[in-house]
C-alpha cells in the first residue's frame, strides 16, 4: 500500500508531518509494506490562493496512494479522495515513522 | 465615469451614478439611499445588497419582471473525455480535478470564475461544453419616481460579484440617474458596485465600530479615484471621532440623520426617511444638485 503523506521537512521517516494537507512544505509517497520511502517532492500548489487541496489529492490518487496520512483534508479534498477510494488516517504532530506506527497500530 | 463627463436628462439636471457604501452594516445605507431617489425625479434604484436586498421594503415597487441570472460553467462528459488534464491544468481556479486512472472528472462550482478556458482548451469535441447554471434573480419594477432594479443570490452562492457586474452591464442606462444601494463590507461585490459611480456617498455612524469600518471603505473610495462625501446616520451631536478623521482626510460631512425615537419606530414600520421628518426631501434635492454641481 502506498501512502501519501504532507510534511513540512524534508528528513527521511523524521520529516515532521506538516499541520495542514494541502498546503504541506513537501509531499511523500511511501510504502507501507516494505516501510520504504518512494519519493519526496516540494508542493509547487502551496502559495496558490483556491483549491490547492483538490490539486493535492489529484496528485496522491496519480501516484496510486491508497492512504493519506497527515492533517484532516478540507471538504473538497476529501470529495476527491471519496472518488479514488482513498483511506484518510488524520494525524496532526509527529514523524512519518510516528505516524507509520500508529497506522499499523490501529 | 468621471464628473466631467455626466449627461444631462430631460429636465436638464445632470444625471449622475451615484452609490451608498458603509463598510460596517446596519448604519443605515439602505435607509438613506431609498429615500435619497425617492426625493428624486427620474431616476433608477439599485439594490446591489444582492445577498440580502431590502430596499423593497421602503421603495415599494411594483415588480413586472423577474430574470433568472445565468452563468456558463463546464459539463464534462466522461464517456467523450480523455483525461488529458488540459482543462484542469489551465484553471486559474482550481474547480476541476481529473483523475485519469479512475476515468473521473470533478467539478468544484464553487471554486469556478467562468471564465471559459477549460472549454478554449479541450482538445475533444463536445467531452467538455459549457452549461447555464442560475446564480441569482434580477427583479425589475417601477416605483413614482422611475425603475426599481435589484438583484438577489441564490442561497449558497459563493460570490456576489458576477450577479452585481451582469446588473451594471445590462440595466445601468447611461442617460439616467441611478441610486445604488451597495452592499456592506469593504470586498469585491463593494468594489464591483462602486466602479461605475461617479460619486460614492459613505454612510457611517458615529461609533468606534462605525468608525473603523469607514476608515477601510475610504481606502477603497480613494483607491479608485472617487469622490466621495458622509453622511453620518444616528447623529446625537457627539460624533467628535468620526468628524476628526473625516477633516484629517478631506472628506466633507455633506448630510446628517440625527438620532431620533421617532425615525427608529417609523423604520422600524418600514416607512422611509422622507415621509418621517418633514422638510428632509428638499433637503436631499438640494443635496443631490449640489454633488451634481461637483
Amino acid at each position: 500500500m502506498r501512502a501519501f503523506i504532507a510534511i513540512s521537512e524534508d528528513n527521511g521517516v523524521e520529516s515532521k508531518i506538516d499541520s495542514r494537507f494541502g498546503r504541506g512544505s513537501y509531499f511523500m509517497v511511501y510504502d507501507m509494506e516494505n516501510e520504504k520511502i518512494i519519493n519526496v517532492e516540494a508542493n509547487k500548489f502551496r502559495d496558490e490562493g483556491h483549491g490547492v487541496g483538490i490539486k493535492t489529492a489529484g496528485i496522491a490518487v496519480e501516484k496510486g496512494c491508497t492512504l493519506v496520512i497527515g492533517a484532516q483534508p478540507g471538504p473538497k479534498a476529501e470529495q476527491v479522495f471519496n472518488e479514488g477510494n482513498v483511506e484518510i488516517f488524520v494525524m496532526t504532530e509527529g514523524t512519518v515513522s510516528d505516524a507509520v506506527r500508529k497506522y499499523k497500530e490501529k | 465615469m468621471l464628473l466631467g463627463s455626466t449627461k444631462k436628462n430631460r429636465q436638464g439636471t445632470k444625471t449622475m451614478k451615484i452609490a451608498v457604501i458603509s463598510g460596517k452594516g446596519g448604519t443605515g445605507k439602505t435607509y438613506f439611499s431609498t429615500s435619497l431617489a425617492m426625493s428624486l425625479e427620474d431616476v433608477d434604484f439599485f439594490d446591489l445588497d444582492v445577498e440580502e436586498p431590502n430596499g423593497y421594503i421602503f421603495i415599494k415597487p411594483v415588480i413586472s419582471d423577474e430574470i433568472q441570472y445565468n452563468l456558463l460553467v463546464p459539463e464534462i462528459d466522461e464517456d467523450r473525455c480523455t483525461f488529458c488534464k488540459k482543462c484542469a491544468d489551465a484553471c486559474a481556479y482550481n474547480a476541476l480535478s481529473i483523475l485519469p486512472q479512475l476515468k473521473k472528472a470533478l467539478f468544484f462550482p464553487e471554486l469556478c470564475h467562468s471564465c471559459g478556458v477549460c472549454s478554449f482548451v479541450c482538445p475533444v469535441d463536445k467531452a467538455l461544453i459549457e452549461v447555464e447554471k442560475g446564480i441569482g434573480i434580477i427583479r425589475k419594477g417601477k416605483f413614482s419616481k422611475g425603475n426599481f432594479i435589484e438583484g438577489k443570490l441564490n442561497i449558497g452562492e459563493p460570490s456576489g460579484v458576477p450577479l452585481i457586474s451582469g446588473i451594471m452591464k445590462d440595466h445601468l442606462d447611461p442617460e439616467r440617474t441611478a441610486i445604488i444601494d451597495s452592499p456592506p463590507g469593504t470586498s469585491c461585490p463593494v468594489v464591483e458596485s462602486i466602479k461605475k459611480a461617479d460619486y460614492v456617498i459613505i454612510v457611517t455612524e458615529p461609533t468606534p465600530f462605525g468608525l473603523s469600518d469607514m476608515k477601510l471603505v475610504v481606502e477603497i473610495v480613494k483607491d479608485l479615484g472617487k469622490k466621495t462625501g458622509v453622511v453620518i446616520n444616528k447623529d446625537r451631536g457627539d460624533s467628535k471621532i468620526t468628524e476628526e478623521f473625516l477633516r484629517k482626510s478631506e472628506i466633507p460631512i455633506i448630510f446628517r440623520i440625527p438620532y431620533s425615537l421617532e425615525i427608529q419606530r417609523s423604520y422600524s414600520k418600514g416607512i422611509p426617511l422622507i415621509s418621517t421628518v418633514p422638510g428632509i426631501e428638499q433637503k436631499l434635492k438640494r443635496l443631490y444638485e449640489d454633488i451634481s454641481n461637483g
